[in-house]
């Protein structure tokens, strides 16, 4: 090759390697701000999950980093337990009923704000890797996408980290960035139920996995029941129409399900909190040799928990704790203002907090957020005012109050004509109403909603649900596809004529 | 079509359906029929095969991508070669990623790496449809082992110690490929696991599980399974043939399953090679 050649040869193929996202930021930095990453999960509980806050059945070194790095938030709550619309309010500040993404696979109303728009004004390049899963929003218009991550994390959570990865590797740190790292698992166990189930045969009725027998485990490998496996059936009937399952009922869940098999379901969780584990800690080992150890910020969070076989239970759409409270750790690698190893067992946060935290960090406006509150003065030990109460939603048709020792849980029930408008005690009947005391009963065992003894506790936090209630932006009916589904769901209640009051 | 298959491969419909009627079950089978050594040089190659429970037809919904894994044997050592290629779901099939490894194994039960040894990583995620994201498409690391300590280097910052392991064998998924197709089933063999050569967990163990005579389309094949379980996996199975060959690998939610001609091809084709750009 002649030396002309070879040097036009070598400068295309330079260019070509140093092709990058052109900056997507807005506006001017200002000074002295970290950078941020997000890491959130899918399906991960609070409880029975992470090593360093106790649980005993799972090894989680890269969590237990930033937990023993961080604050970790121990009354953190998704603001409703389902992928797409608890995302929506990480991304919006508003809640569900605001957004519209009520369930899963319908879109987000088109006037919502984005977090993501907000750094960016604010002098941020935002990245995105990994599970978006918000309808009606187009990750693609709101980050550069390094990933755009798939549904299951066996299968691709490994790319999720490279990407972030390669991107800490390779970031010019021109400008502040955001990344956000949005890893599938745990919510890989949504899968194995229905194959263990199909594995099992049938003992005395109830269907028992092979495992043990065929010598693939041993028995005391597997974790025991857990304590919360009971419950107390008064539950909201859009509940056991989604969960329960009944004799009339065709596809009937886990009526059948032996004990064997509850216990291989927390088994399986366990490892799948692991294997999302091990990815977050190569993350972090990437982070730390990187240039921006110092001065990068991280959130670890969840959108929704598990059953995790408490309560008879898999997967979501309940308001158990399992299921409702989620992790939240601030935390970083460096130099940052942040108290380490902290467990903040007083203030109460949501998902929806999120925007605003990040937009405190980044000096970003996020007045435009509807709902949230910056938990940064909570991680710097400063004095903040607090919500009293927190507040979620679930399934359209479920509202939920918790001042941290009690929680409250109402259901509304659909009116002659589904409209689409979602559900509020202004314009629908209660339904089922459920109250614990997590005090007296942390496993939520008895509801005590019809109990007279509680009658006090059970006004205050209908008042209280009422009031946040109408601290709501204004509600729009929401999209065609969250129609069909409320339609559905309280056909499904009628036609099993499931209780809806007790 | 008639089917015998064990419980930890017959769980869902698809692969009845699919996945062994147009592969080892179908008129033109993709059994394979040479001869096979395991404890000399060979290649084998596998469809990465999304083994959840839907019953999906279009192929891009349960091929994620494919495996070649080969080996070179040389005195008391094994180089393993690997070639894969991966499916990005949500976007897949507009997204692939490619990556490529080599590293040396003892020639023990389990193909634990040597100690030293080294190795690096090179993958590339390339997307036929939006804008370059280069240079954070390529993800590049060294590895090495020495003495028990597993050390890493990325594209950027220098060596540093990722974890040091308890005495004992490390071995990595792709490792565990090649050794169950000689592995002894008198035994249970535990061991560090450094799956992908990236992520450690301390405490896994394989061992043999049983015989199974399985028939795929009428055609019995004598199968020998292992299971292999431990942290941050839920328990995998691998199924070798009477002559060792691996013909299945059942992981949480995957399987590799045998085919010399995978459905998507490891090496980026043309428009794989220039779609990034």
């Amino acid at each position: 090759m002649k030396r002309r050649n070879f040097l036009q040869t070598s400068a295309v193929a330079t260019a070509a390697a140093s092709v990058t996202y052109p900056s997507n930021a807005k506006g001017k930095a200002a000074m002295d701000v970290p950078n941020m990453i997000f890491i959130h999960v899918d399906q991960m509980s609070l409880l029975d999950s992470i090593g360093a806050y106790g649980c005993e059945y799972t090894s989680t070194p890269g969590i237990d980093r930033l937990v023993q790095q961080g604050t970790s938030f121990m009354q953190s709550y998704s603001t409703d337990p389902v992928c797409c619309p608890a995302r929506a309010s990480w991304w919006t500040g508003a809640y569900s009923s605001e957004h519209g993404v009520v369930c899963n696979s319908t879109p987000c109303h088109p006037d919502m704000p984005d977090v993501s728009q907000l750094l960016q004004n604010a002098g941020y390049n935002t990245y995105f890797s990994g599970k978006w899963h918000v309808p009606g929003k187009k990750v693609r218009d709101l980050f550069h996408v390094l990933h755009e991550g798939s549904w299951w994390g066996e299968l691709t959570d490994t790319e999720v980290t490279r990407s972030a990865v390669a991107f800490l590797d390779n970031y010019d740190g021109s400008k502040p960035f955001f990344l956000s790292v949005g890893y599938l698992n745990p919510h890989d166990i949504c899968i194995t139920p229905k194959y263990d189930a199909a594995r099992s045969t049938k003992v005395n009725g109830k269907k028992v996995p092979p495992y043990v027998a065929d010598g693939v485990l041993e028995d005391g490998e597997i974790p025991p029941l857990p304590e919360a496996y009971d419950y107390d059936p008064r539950e909201p009937g859009i509940l056991v129409a989604c969960k329960r399952g009944s004799e009339k009922k065709s596809n009937a869940a886990f009526n059948d399900w032996s004990d064997e098999l509850w216990r291989m379901h927390r088994y399986n969780y366990h490892r799948f909190t692991e294997m999302v584990d091990r990815q977050i800690d190569v993350l972090l080992d990437a982070l730390e040799q990187s240039n921006f150890k110092d001065n990068t910020l991280i959130i670890f969070s969840s959108d929704h928990g598990e059953g995790i076989s408490r309560h008879k239970t898999v997967a979501k759409s309940t308001f158990y704790d399992e299921v409702c409270r989620v992790p939240f750790v601030v935390s970083t690698l460096g130099r940052l203002k942040v108290r380490k190893d902290l467990r903040d067992e007083q203030h109460l946060v949501s998902g929806v907090d999120l925007g605003r935290t990040l937009c405190d960090y980044a000096k970003a406006d996020g007045a435009v957020l509807p709902h949230g509150l910056s938990v940064r003065p909570l991680v710097e030990g400063q004095k903040s005012e607090w919500r009293e109460f927190v507040y979620a939603e679930n399934s359209a048709y479920m509202h939920m109050v918790s001042d941290g020792t009690v929680k409250y849980i109402r259901e509304y029930i659909e009116n002659e004509e589904v409209t689409g408008l979602p559900p509020c005690a202004k314009t629908h009947a209660t339904g089922v109403e459920q109250l614990f005391d997590l005090a007296r009963d942390p496993n939520e065992g008895r509801n005590l909603a019809y109990d007279p003894e509680y009658a006090p506790q059970l006004q205050r936090m209908r008042k209280a649900l009422d009031e946040l209630e109408d601290e709501r932006i204004s509600i729009k009916p929401v999209a065609a596809q969250a129609q069909k589904f409320m339609a559905a769901r309280s056909a499904t209640i009628k036609k099993n004529k499931i209780p809806q009051e007790y | 079509m008639s089917y015998v298959l064990h419980w930890s491969f017959d769980d869902n419909v698809m692969l009845r359906n699919t996945i062994f009627p147009k592969g080892f079950s179908a008129a033109e089978s993709t059994l394979p029929t040479e001869v096979f050594d395991p404890l000399s040089d060979w290649e084998n190659s596998y469809d990465l095969v999304y083994s959840g429970p839907q019953d999906f037809t279009e192929p891009n919904k349960y091929i994620y991508g494919s495996l070649r894994l080969g080996a070179k044997f040389s005195g008391d050592g094994v180089r393993l070669t690997v070639s894969s290629v991966r499916q990005m779901g949500q976007n897949f099939p507009k997204e692939r990623e490619f990556l490529s490894t080599a590293f040396d194994c003892n020639r023990d039960e389990l193909f634990s790496l040597k100690d030293p040894s080294s190795w690096k990583i090179e993958a590339e995620t390339r997307n036929v449809q939006t804008a370059p994201a280069a240079p954070y498409r390529t993800y590049f690391q060294k590895g090495s082992l020495n003495k028990s300590r597993i050390y890493k280097k990325g594209a950027s910052g220098g060596s540093y110690l990722y974890r040091e392991a308890e005495s004992g064998p490390i071995a990595c998924n792709w490792g565990l490929l090649a050794a169950v197709q000689s592995m002894p089933r008198d035994r249970r063999f535990s061991f560090s696991y450094l799956e992908d050569l990236e992520r450690f967990s301390a405490g896994h163990s394989i061992a043999f599980l049983e015989d199974f005579e399985a028939s795929f389309g009428g055609r019995k094949v004598m199968l020998h399974g292992y299971a292999h379980k431990g942290p941050g996996i839920i328990p995998s199975y691998y199924w070798v043939d009477d002559s060792g060959r691996l013909l299945i690998a059942r992981f949480g939610l995957s399987m590799l399953v045998y085919n010399a001609n995978p459905e998507i091809d490891s090496v980026p084709s043309r428009i794989w090679k220039g779609g990034a750009q």
